[in-house]
């Protein structure tokens, strides 16, 4: 391929990218005229544009986003913590790996969100409910992150660790944990995601009214489709702008474990 | 007269309505074909005025060093690639694009991991109009021609590296094609299997007698079994000698003549004049004038 | 081998443990005289009391037959879909190029922010149910597809030109089986997160379904059913995950030595 023909294929490509949307945009805008129940289903993008403008303009929009942001990452904080020091018990000990964990791989089988109700029979529907919702999203991936890091541990680093009579104190700290750190931080960076979607998930099935979940649940609530619409595109584009910056993180964390 | 240099084009080409006698026809006539590929600006030649004619029926082999191109031949022949200049034909008609008329195997055996022999076999019947009942005969009978009777029902992960080619060879054959290509098909084994095998493809084309044409590195395996043996040179690879193999079928492994013609293509291939083995007793053929008198056509 | 056996079992034992000691503490804990502010939590008799009960008004069999019907429904679709849309996509550079962007960007919506569009769309009864999950199942397996597709190697392609393999035949003969493997992989997750979401629609939203089941029981301090919802809606995700994860070692041996 050579550079000229290269050049051609990614304005091509940036091109093509587009039609899809616009012939679909295009068919949405026809649909929205035809008749009553059009413009109800689907709700002209004009009016989708002004009702952007209207919860960006009056704050809410942004209210609704930190808010949700702030339950992510304090979910994450949460979870993470309480992640990294089962899933050191687990790694580090097999009794208690033995022990503990087919429990938690049979909590793991539930679905998240099919624990709210009792959840929120036992903690009410308040933000402790929803931080624990959260924290559990995270909780999760970051345990076993851990477990498989700390496990991982090549057996070679391990021997020479036997081989200097170290501690259990001193080959945790400096074998053990260096070694485990890369996938630890992955998994974290990881759980970022699965907390932004418990979040927007725990907001919906809490019937709470802040936060983007509930934005969107009281805009269902009002029939307002556009506003609907504009909480869907900002979970989507908030979420997208997180992977982005989590995959760059990554990335560098994975450097990092290559050049150890 | 043993070690006669065939030069490329002494041997008439076919009228150009060539006969198809019979379905074992089989005649491949190369012109002029040179190849390149181009790698974002820069061109590499592969292939330069390639010329070659193979009679039908005959076992050639094609040796050369990496990356002369050989392979790349092949897969012209088999019409896997195209975008070449000059002109293939079978029989007088071009070759575009692969055909049932001719048969390929692959270096690694490309049997269908989901398929058992049977029905790996029987995939390459899978475009002709016949009826069941003589496919599974087909795929009965080649299947005994390469020795795996009683395998029909097993997978290829459970078979052996030899068992596996064999069942490629089985495959490729099973449409009587009137040529068929070989990639060093048996590169991937171990000696002794590949030893074997070579006997075995040895026994198959004495039976079938169709045209075969096999890249090897390996130039025992290419005396062994071939007829002709073409040198392929340089890159961009080029037709260099083509060296007769005069003797008749079926032949003995490491016998003195064959190792004579060995002898000679390595030094080509070595780019070194082939010199004769004074401790070899004379076999009734005048070996030390016939390694001079090649030295000196080499020079 | 008397001395491998014993290991095994032994292996055995010690995963029970865990749960087996679970088990005992719960019932121990639930034995203990009622704390003022009512029970935290249901002992162990009073769910076999609940299953009974439930079982008994054919409300559990009405819940648990809900449930399972509407994910095969919406995974039917979605999966269906996604199949053929992977493979296009993974076929057709243009194809890819011309859907790619919007489906990337419809993915990564999580399918449970769907959820309150769906409903003013389609209402609360059966069909948005099935569109969510029909969502959750699609885009795991069209990327799955296109992947899969992408990654089968030249060299059975080339196999299927060799043999003048074109259109069903080279689905059928190679195509599928090659991508199997990565398409089973692709449907199991599919599986999990069309369950979760189709859970999570029935708690918001439904008249039936174990989701809905569990909400009721929230909503009348029922910690017993909310309890028994867990335990089925964890088996039966429990389940899907597992047969699918057998059937992905079985086809190990499929995939390309």
């Amino acid at each position: 391929m050579t550079a000229a023909r290269s050049g051609r294929t990614v304005g091509r490509r940036i091109a093509l990218g587009f039609t899809l949307p616009l012939a679909l945009g295009g068919l949405w805008h026809l649909a929205s005229r035809r008749g009553p129940g059009g413009a109800y289903a689907f709700v002209p993008l004009r009016d989708v544009a002004g009702g952007f403008l209207e919860v960006a303009r009056s704050g809410e929009l942004r209210y609704d986003a930190l808010s949700t942001l702030r339950e992510a990452f304090t979910g994450l904080l949460v979870g993470s913590v309480a992640g990294v020091a089962f899933g050191a018990v687990l790694g580090l000990s097999r009794t208690a790996d033995r022990l503990l964990g087919p429990l938690y791989h049979g909590l793991r089988q539930v679905p998240l969100m099919g624990l709210v109700p009792l959840i929120g029979l036992w903690f009410g529907n308040g933000a402790g409910a929803k931080l624990l919702v959260v924290s559990l999203a995270a909780f999760y991936p970051v345990a076993l992150a851990t477990a498989d890091g700390l496990r991982q541990v090549e057996r070679a680093h391990l021997e020479l660790a036997r081989a200097l009579v170290l501690g259990r104190r001193d080959t945790f700290r400096q074998i053990l944990l260096p070694s485990a750190a890369p996938f630890i931080v992955t998994g974290v960076l990881q759980a970022l995601a699965f907390t932004w979607i418990a979040s927007v998930g725990s907001e919906l099935l809490f019937s709470a009214t802040s936060g983007l979940g509930g934005f969107m649940a009281l805009a269902q609530a009002a029939g307002r489709m556009d506003l609907v619409i504009v909480a869907i595109a900002s979970i989507a584009v908030l979420g997208s702008l997180m992977n982005v910056a989590v995959t760059r993180l990554g990335r560098r964390a994975q450097r990092w474990r290559h050049a150890s | 007269m043993r070690q006669a240099k065939v030069p490329s084009s002494s041997l008439p080409p076919p009228a150009a309505s060539a006969s198809r006698a019979g379905e074992q026809a089989g005649a491949l006539h190369i012109q002029g074909v040179s190849k390149s590929y181009d790698l974002g600006g820069r061109v590499l030649p592969v292939l330069e005025s390639i010329d070659l004619f193979i009679p039908a029926g005959q076992f050639i082999s094609i040796v050369g060093q990496s990356g002369c191109g050989k392979s790349t031949l092949l897969r012209l022949l088999e019409g896997l690639d195209t975008g070449y200049v000059g002109r293939i034909t079978l029989d007088g008609a071009p070759i575009v694009a692969p055909g049932l008329d001719r048969g390929i195997v692959f270096q690694d055996h490309r049997l269908l991991p989901w398929m058992t022999l049977e029905k790996n076999v029987e995939l390459a019947l899978r475009m002709r109009p016949l009826p069941a009942a003589r496919k599974a005969d087909l795929v009965e009978e080649y299947l005994a021609l390469v020795g795996l009777q009683g395998f029909e029902h097993a997978y290829p992960h459970q078979l052996s590296g030899g068992m596996a080619q064999r069942a490629a060879i089985a495959r490729a054959l099973v449409n009587e094609p009137k040529v068929l290509l070989l990639d060093e098909p048996f590169g991937a084994l171990d000696a002794l299997t590949r030893i074997r095998l070579q006997q075995e493809l040895q026994r198959i084309w004495m039976r079938s007698r169709s045209t075969m044409i096999m890249v090897t590195h390996d130039v025992a395996e290419a005396v062994f079994l071939s007829d002709l043996v073409v040198v392929m040179d340089g890159k961009p690879g080029r037709i260099g000698r083509q060296v007769r193999v005069p003797y008749p079928h079926s032949r003995e492994r490491g016998s003195a003549l064959l190792q004579e013609i060995e002898r000679e293509i390595l030094g080509l291939l070595l780019d070194q004049p082939a010199t004769p083995d004074p401790s070899m007793p004379s076999l009734g053929a005048p070996s030390v004038t016939g390694g001079g008198r090649l030295a000196a056509v080499k020079a | 081998m008397a001395n491998a056996r014993q290991t095994w079992l032994l292996e055995r034992g010690a995963l029970a443990v865990g749960p087996l000691a679970l088990l005992v503490a719960w019932t121990w804990a639930t034995r203990r005289p009622t704390r003022p502010g009512g029970q935290v939590l249901a002992s162990p008799e009073q769910i076999f009391g609940t299953v009974r009960e439930l079982l008994a008004n054919g409300q559990l069999l009405h819940h648990l037959s809900k449930s399972p019907v509407r994910l095969a429904l919406g995974f039917g679709f979605g999966a269906g879909a996604g199949l053929v849309f992977g493979l296009l996509m993974g076929l057709s550079r243009t194809a890819e190029e011309v859907c790619g962007p919007l489906f990337h960007a419809i993915r990564q919506v999580p399918s449970i922010a769907f959820i309150p569009m769906l409903i003013l769309v389609f209402g609360i009864e059966e069909t948005f149910k099935i569109v969510v999950v029909a969502k959750a199942s699609f885009f795991p397996v069209a990327l799955a597809a296109t992947d899969g597709v992408k990654s089968i190697p030249r060299g059975f392609l080339e196999v299927g030109r060799v043999y003048g393999l074109r259109g069903p035949a080279l689905v059928r003969c190679i195509l599928l089986p090659a991508m199997l493997p990565a398409l089973v992989t692709g449907i199991r997750i599919a599986l999990g997160r069309s369950w979760t979401v189709l859970v999570a629609a029935e708690i918001i939203a439904s008249e039936s379904g174990l989701g809905q089941m569990m909400e009721m029981g929230r909503q009348t301090m029922r910690q017993d059913v909310v309890l028994l919802g867990v335990f089925l809606t964890g088996t039966f995700g429990f389940l899907l995950d597992r047969s699918m994860r057998l059937l992905e070692r079985r086809l190990a041996a499929w995939r390309t030595a």
